[in-house]
């Protein structure tokens, strides 16, 4: 008796503790999700700088299918340079793009014409491309789908093939059981399995795949505690969701929202009947019939699954006929976004951590939604790993040890459109482009020029400043004694020319002159943050950046003077697409504008006549920027840093050993810069100059006002009333001289 | 001894005015030359502004690019309605600041005239911006600015339109910041300095620094003269 009760209590405690169990993990925080990360979208409206071949790379990434006949949403047909696509509809937190036919047409490298089809469309925005999640500690990974939005057929399927009696049963039929049974007696082998879908699921919230009794008996007790709990729809879509349909390396793949993604690169809503039957057929047994490694099986399988559909009713004999006859057609590159942009997700995961704890980026299915721009970045790997082996093997080098990084912003909204932390694009180790932090050698001088150029009645573009030896006394008693990187002194030199030319010992005296701590100060206002120690040799650049910092200093001069702090991050969404932060374009005050146009414009000096020149030779005709070479003693440094009018790079050469690699800022980094931009054909550099500034001729030999047309005249913008008094040249003068000679 | 060649590219800094070169660029770029005005709406922000003249006067573009011109005069017509809402809403604003002395100049900041890129992508997020803005939607208005400006990053007028934004959220910094911004790429275009100077006042007013305010005042009516 008194063990009968003592039983009694025990099964009901049992219960009552598997039904806490159930409840907590259905209503509770049923699924984590990964992170998921997304490209920007891109913008299409006529005018976009984009080629054929780069448009359909960007479908191909956004999960585009070529076809002769676009009809569903994900397709496309591609006539040379004219395409016809069927865009997805895409919920963006700021806004809904529909579903719609586009029609576009390219000519050369722009997208000339943008409709619908009949009406013209002024601007679309295409579903952005997943590059990356990030997953938790179990690596499970699904897309959640709701009940409304999974194709009918799916459902029916499903029913059809694993659970008949699904709408009329409390969790277990015994139908099922006697008829799995039966068709297992004739057909000699497990064909059915005689569970109910609910208690595949109570299956599923056990972690160890143990077959007892023991265990069976609590997945038919779960299955009852589910259905006498909750609704058939829901239990139906916890299933859809939950079931285990293949295995992607460490990636468990679940659901199947995200199935369709693995084996097809497809959202759910877009496959066809043999598609969904195939997906139905896996839950079977997603490895043995994994259509990657078992066609044959597979297809068996997905051909068994299409007769029972027949033969239900779910679907016509004749559509049944013509899907059997289909292939396999899965991806096989299984689909699913490569996390391809090891570099650049790093700079995002940073940036995130910032303001979201690990956990949450793990389960809640956060949708964060970047700045990566896919063929700039493709552009920018191409540029490094096909420069750097050019350099290779024009010296013959052996060894590959030489590395590189580089970061790509569009100017003025400081937005990261690319990252390549390494030679090998795919490298997951040291990201160079955010923790190779290098002395920055010349790249540091406009700090030192903008500190001159900030006193106007004392410094001007049009200066003579002397290139004359300087020795500089050491507290320690050490002199310094800065050379110029061939040897020589130039003598007097026109202020802009010592930049341009990177004239070492012009730049220490005027810094000297100026005082190295104003020095440092312009480099805070360019957005240096580390602490830099003002002694003269950190004029020349004798302290350390990584390549992203050297970005975030160059863009200021690149925006006009103004700082923006670099961002990867737009926006960062729920797993419904509601908005939880947004990352704006902030700006701030830092250089002024009048000084930073001068900046520039000496800027453009160097890639004109200066240490940048040979750019141009590979640079199209007309293209005009602005940068800045930089080296390290003994050649162990090569870096760039350039702008046209809407795209900054920056590239870093050297070796990670930190032994001399043996190129200079021009033979190095230059080279992988000007094919990056050569790639990515940016707008020419073309600044207005802010109110304030004056154009005037001045005499660069005397440096002194004259008139064009007058010897050794050149056109300098002044800062209002920095411009010099006039020398004895004039226009007349000129003109005279011309007439008598 | 060193020659210098005389700078050929004297036109780059010529005496066009910004205004113009920049309607010219632009208008190369979309092959032909365009002028069109462009009215910027206004919005109602939460925050209690000045009362202005709330009216938007989107003109039809004395455009010689064909095709696109209805669709303009389209777009044009939606930022009206846009606006709409946006005049309903002002009464219920608060009375306006007293204005320092320095600042007697009429506010005419609502309507901003200017040439402006012939970019129906950028009409239509304009328009979009200013709907989102009347309905107190501030970041999406941030949000639809910022993507024209990854359009046209040195759209002035953009700049100025995502300034206000920020004001109307209150965050007067920034929108000092992107007054700023604005004006250094305004240059020929005293009507929108002038504009970017007042706003810069109100900031500063609302910050409490009336000296500053006043000398933003003053650089405003200055623009203008």
């Amino acid at each position: 008796m008194r063990a009968t009760v003592m039983i009694a209590v025990l099964t009901l405690a049992w219960v009552a503790w598997l039904d806490l169990d159930v409840r907590a993990k259905f209503e509770g925080k049923r699924w984590s999700l990964p992170a998921r990360i997304y490209a920007r979208p891109l913008d299409l409206y006529a005018g976009t700088r984009l080629d054929p071949a780069e448009f359909e790379r960007e479908l191909a990434l956004s999960g585009y299918h070529r076809s002769p006949e676009p009809r569903r949403p994900g397709s496309y047909r591609r006539d040379g340079s004219r395409f016809r696509l069927i865009a997805r509809e895409f919920r963006f937190w700021d806004g809904h793009e529909p579903e719609r036919t586009l029609e576009l047409d390219f000519e050369q490298d722009r997208l000339v014409s943008l409709s619908d089809g009949s009406r013209k469309v002024s601007l679309a925005r295409l579903d952005p491309a997943e590059i990356a999640q990030i997953y938790p500690a179990h690596r499970e990974d699904r897309i959640l789908v709701s009940l409304e939005e999974v194709p009918p057929l799916l459902v029916k399927g499903l029913l059809a093939v694993e659970d008949r009696e699904f709408l009329s049963h409390h969790g277990i039929s015994l139908r099922g059981i006697a008829r799995a049974t039966f068709a297992n007696l004739r057909a000699g082998g497990a064909v059915q399995g005689g569970s109910t879908l609910t208690q595949q699921l109570a299956k599923n919230f056990f972690l160890t795949p143990e077959r007892s009794l023991w265990r069976k008996t609590n997945e038919a007790l779960l299955a009852m505690l589910l259905e006498a709990r909750y609704e058939k729809s829901e239990i139906l879509e916890a299933y859809l969701n939950e079931v285990f349909l293949g295995q992607r390396g460490r990636r468990a793949i679940h659901g199947f929202g995200l199935a369709a993604w693995y084996y097809y690169r497809r959202p759910l809503q877009e496959l066809r009947s043999e598609e969904l039957a195939l997906l139905i057929g896996l839950v079977k047994g997603p490895s043995f019939y994994n259509p990657h490694r078992h066609p044959e099986r597979a297809r068996a399988r997905r051909d068994t699954v299409l007769n029972v559909m027949v033969e239900q009713g779910v679907i016509p004999a004749a559509e049944g006929e013509a899907a059997r006859e289909r292939g396999l057609g899965v991806d096989r590159a299984g689909g699913v976004a490569r996390s391809s942009y090891p570099a650049f997700v790093d700079l995002v995961r940073r940036q995130l951590r910032r303001d979201y704890d690990v956990e949450s980026l793990r389960t809640e299915g956060l949708r964060i939604f970047t700045t990566l721009d896919p063929s700039v970045q493709a552009s920018a790997e191409e540029a490094m790993s096909g420069q750097i082996a050019k350099l290779e093997s024009a010296r013959g080098a052996r060894d590959s040890r030489l590395q590189g990084a580089l970061a790509v912003t569009a100017t003025g909204t400081g937005e990261v459109l690319a990252v390549v932390g390494s030679r090998d694009p795919d490298d997951f180790g040291f990201n160079r482009a955010l923790d190779a932090v290098r002395p920055i050698g010349s790249l540091a001088k406009p700090a030192v020029y903008l500190a001159a150029l900030a006193h106007p009645d004392r410094y001007t573009l049009s200066s003579p400043v002397s290139d004359a030896p300087v020795r500089v006394e050491g507290r320690t008693g050490k002199a310094w004694t800065p050379a110029n990187y061939d040897g020589r002194s130039h003598g007097q030199v026109p202020l802009y020319e010592a930049l341009a030319r990177s004239y070492n010992q012009a730049t220490v005296r005027i810094g000297l002159d100026i005082g190295v701590d104003e020095v440092a100060d312009y480099l805070h206002r360019l957005g240096v943050q580390r602490r830099i120690d003002a002694y003269p040799a950190m004029m020349l650049g004798a302290f350390e950046l990584s390549p992203l910092e050297v970005v975030q200093m160059y863009h200021t001069l690149a925006s006009g003077g103004f700082r923006v702090p670099l961002r990867s991050i737009r926006e960062v969404t729920d797993a419904r697409g509601r908005k939880l932060s947004r990352y704006g374009v902030a700006v701030s005050p830092g250089v002024a504008p009048e000084l930073n146009f001068l900046m520039v414009n000496a800027l453009e000096s160097v890639m004109r006549e200066g240490t940048g020149r040979s750019a141009s030779r590979r640079l199209p005709e007309g293209f005009v920027s602005a940068g800045k070479t930089g080296t390290t003693d003994d050649l162990r440094d090569s870096w760039f840093a350039g702008f046209g009018s809407d795209r900054l790079a920056v590239v870093w050469l050297g070796h990670d050993d930190n032994s001399p690699a043996g190129f200079t800022g021009a033979t190095g980094a230059l080279a992988v810069w000007t094919e990056l931009m050569r790639r990515i054909s940016p707008m020419p550099l073309e600044m207005l100059p802010p109110p304030g500034i004056e154009w005037h001729w001045v005499d660069v030999q005397t440096g002194q006002r004259t008139s064009p047309g007058c010897p050794d005249a050149r056109r300098f913008p002044f800062i209002t009333g920095s411009e010099p008094s006039p020398g004895r040249c004039t226009t007349r003068a000129a003109l005279n001289d011309r007439a008598t000679s | 001894m060193r020659a210098h060649q005389p700078v050929a590219a004297a036109a780059r800094e010529s005496d066009l005015s910004g205004a113009v070169r920049r309607a010219l660029r632009i208008g190369a770029r979309h092959g032909g030359v365009v002028v069109l005005v462009l009215a910027l709406g206004a919005c109602a922000g939460r925050i209690p502004a000045p009362v202005e003249s709330r009216v938007d006067v989107p003109v039809a573009p004395q455009s010689t690019a064909g095709t696109s011109t209805s669709e303009l005069a389209a777009s044009a017509s939606a930022a009206s309605e846009a606006s709409s809402g946006a005049v309903e809403a002002t009464p219920e604003a608060p009375p306006p600041e007293p204005q320092p002395a320095g600042d007697a100049a009429p506010e005419t900041e609502s309507t901003l005239t200017r040439l402006a890129a012939l970019n129906p992508a950028i009409m239509d997020l304009l328009n979009a911006a200013n709907e989102h803005s009347a309905a107190g939607r501030q970041d999406e208005a941030a949000a639809a600015l910022e993507r024209a400006l990854k359009i046209e990053p040195a759209d002035p007028g953009l700049w100025h339109r995502l300034a206000r934004v920020r004001f109307d959220q209150g965050k007067p910094d920034l929108a000092e910041a992107l007054a700023a911004k604005s004006n250094s790429l305004a240059a020929g275009d005293e009507n929108l300095q002038a504009q970017n100077w007042r706003l810069i006042a109100k900031v500063r007013r609302r910050l409490g620094d009336a000296s500053g305010a006043a000398d933003a005042a003053a650089r405003a009516s200055r623009a203008l003269d």
